[in-house]
């Protein structure tokens, strides 16, 4: 009998992309895979016969199904509750299922039988490799793709629901002041269109920055834009004149990196837990030749702070995205809404 | 002399690694255990309060000590890869790897100290009003994840430092050297400093929110809703602490 090598595949035989995408880590994909497949499989055949009074298996599913429910209803209302539940639920599922996949000491047995840590299944010529079960969240880029898909939802969903200026305009928070727009008193008319004539300048001057302008360029990119700008600013006046906050420049940047670091923070929080028990069991399992021992760490360390790490992540995945569609102003308003009414928009709006 | 000498010897290099775990596990056992300690000490009087609810908190005090102690877990995980780490090549790969050690270390003080903060008030609120359990829970749960915050950008700037920085470093030029171990040094400083405060911040956030649930239960979500936004505010000296770090880290 001879022995072949296993050749594990780490990249997609696609030519002209880039080597970061074609590269993976294949028992990762794998386990992603299985423990997404286990998910599907569970729940198809828990609700393939739906029944008035519910089996054992159905009063499961529909026990967690409803705790899950209550709590995102309780969280974001009934109306978004209704469009998030699926996605905070199967975050959570699929978190806690790669979490507890690592319980099975697959790996040591197959190591300590065969010598690998793969089972190569024969299918004609080829053969299909099998790695054996270990935790896919113990692999920083698993994490990190459930947390870039979280912002983009998110994300994508603030715009759809306040529209992109609003959204936007929230990166510039927390405003100077309040100010009426379009004013029809000329000093302050003026003074508000060349502050967002700036704004916009800075924007275009960053955005040629970032892409590798040269200084010639980045300034002409910024006069434009900022004529452009301050021209149509200044000439709008059609208007009805409505309260606008005055958008705040210095906090951009705080703002967008505070955007970025919440995705960073809850990928990395899933990834250090879960790296981190692997670490202590293997350590410790290698250290003390028990059975004692290793059981209960397995049980603390791989169900207790992998079930926990789980719902950690649903959670925080469920209020970021509650507070991104949230329209704050209701909290602005009621706070200013006894300092503005000294001041009186009446005689403004007679002027239109 | 004996410096300059020693700056030529392999293996006193080699020592860098080993400073830097003990630096890293050290420093990041402190906060964690007097936080755990803390839910717990809050859990005691909750019990001798509400002897009834002796099950339920205790329940929720493992569950809150779990979370409270990840900081010390990071700076585990940190420091055993620090001690599996080949033979260091030169100086500054070996400041880089002090930076991990700093930047891990003491970015766990602060989490450990909040999250247990957070943990604590809720074992108070839960023991006065075990009604509002689920809702104390689930804010305390939040707060302390966000709590944990800087001691995860601590462990990024750890990983970056480990793996990123002081690995393509020429290694003759002596200005180089010393500026590059300055740059780590720094960031490990930056990062690890700067995550001390705002933890403890989000903390006292954390737990007054959880503690005024206790008594409010019903404007639990406008409560949950200002936490957010102040924590938030308070995460942002953790944030500028993260960039000057990156920027010490990438700028040459």
């Amino acid at each position: 009998m001879e022995q072949v090598a296993p050749y594990i595949p780490h990249e997609l035989p696609i030519d002209g992309l880039p080597q970061f995408l074609r590269t993976f880590q294949y028992s990762t994909v794998t386990m992603g895979i299985v423990a997404a497949m286990f998910l599907v499989l569970l729940f198809w055949l828990g609700t393939r016969r739906l029944k008035m009074v519910p089996g054992r298996g159905q009063a499961l599913l529909e026990s967690f199904v409803v705790a899950f429910r209550d709590l995102v209803y309780s969280t974001m209302g009934e109306r978004d509750g209704r469009k998030y539940l699926p996605l905070i639920g199967s975050i959570f599922l699929f978190v806690f299922t790669a979490n507890m996949m690592g319980l099975i000491p697959m790996g040591e047995i197959l190591g300590h039988t065969t010598g690998s840590t793969m089972v190569a299944l024969p299918v004609g010529e080829h053969s299909i490799l099998i790695p054996a079960l270990t935790e896919p969240t113990k692999n920083v880029n698993s994490p990190w793709a459930l947390g870039i898909m979280v912002f983009f939802i998110m994300h994508t969903a603030a715009i759809l629901r306040k529209g992109p200026a609003r959204y936007f305009d929230e990166y510039f928070t927390p405003h100077l002041g309040r100010i009426t727009w379009p004013n029809h008193k000329p000093l302050m008319r003026t003074v508000g269109a060349l502050i967002l004539a700036l704004i916009w300048a800075g924007l275009a001057g960053l955005v040629a920055w970032i892409a590798g302008h040269p200084q010639q360029n980045i300034l002409i990119a910024m006069g434009v834009v900022g004529g452009i700008s301050l021209v149509w600013c200044l000439v709008r006046i059609s208007h009805q004149p409505t309260k606008v906050g005055v958008p705040n420049v210095f906090m951009f940047p705080l703002n967008a990196i505070g955007k970025v670091v919440e995705i960073l923070s809850l990928s990395f929080r899933l990834f250090g837990n879960i790296f981190g028990g692997v670490i202590i069991i293997a350590l410790l399992g290698g250290m003390v030749h028990q059975i004692a021992l290793p059981i209960v760490l397995l049980a603390f360390v791989g169900i207790f702070v992998g079930a926990i790490q789980a719902f950690v992540f649903a959670m925080l995945s469920l209020t970021y995205i509650t507070v991104e569609i949230a329209e704050e102003d209701e909290v602005e308003e009621s706070l200013e809404g006894d300092l503005d009414t000294s001041e009186g928009t009446g005689p403004e709006l007679k002027e239109v | 002399m004996a410096l300059l000498e020693m700056m030529d010897d392999a293996n006193a290099i080699d020592m860098s690694k080993y400073l830097a775990a003990g630096l890293a596990m050290g420093f990041s056992a402190i906060g964690p255990a007097i936080g755990v300690g803390f839910v717990a000490g809050k859990a005691v009087e909750g019990i001798t309060r509400q002897p009834a609810e002796a099950g339920r908190l205790l329940r929720y005090m493992l569950i809150g000590q779990v979370i409270a102690e990840t900081s010390g877990i990071l700076g585990l995980v940190v420091s055993v890869i620090l001690i599996m780490q080949g033979t260091v090549e030169s100086w500054s790969s070996g400041a880089s790897l002090v930076g991990a050690g700093l930047a891990v270390g003491f970015s766990a003080i602060g989490p450990g100290l909040g999250s247990g903060m957070v943990a604590g008030q809720a074992m108070a609120s839960i023991s006065r009003t075990p009604e509002s359990t689920s809702k104390v829970t689930i804010t305390m749960l939040i707060a302390q994840a966000l709590s944990q915050n800087p001691a995860i950008f601590g462990f990024v700037v750890g990983i970056l430092l480990i793996y990123v920085a002081g690995r393509d470093v020429a290694a003759d030029a002596t200005l180089t050297i010393i500026n590059d171990v300055g740059r780590f040094l720094a960031a490990g400083v930056a990062m690890g400093m700067g995550a001390l405060g705002p933890a403890i911040g989000i903390g006292f956030a954390g737990g007054k929110a959880v503690e005024a649930i206790g008594r409010n239960l019903d404007n639990a979500g406008l409560l949950q809703r200002t936490m957010f936004i102040g924590i938030a505010v308070s995460e942002s000296t953790a944030i500028y602490a993260l960039v000057v770090a990156m920027m010490l880290i990438y700028m040459a």
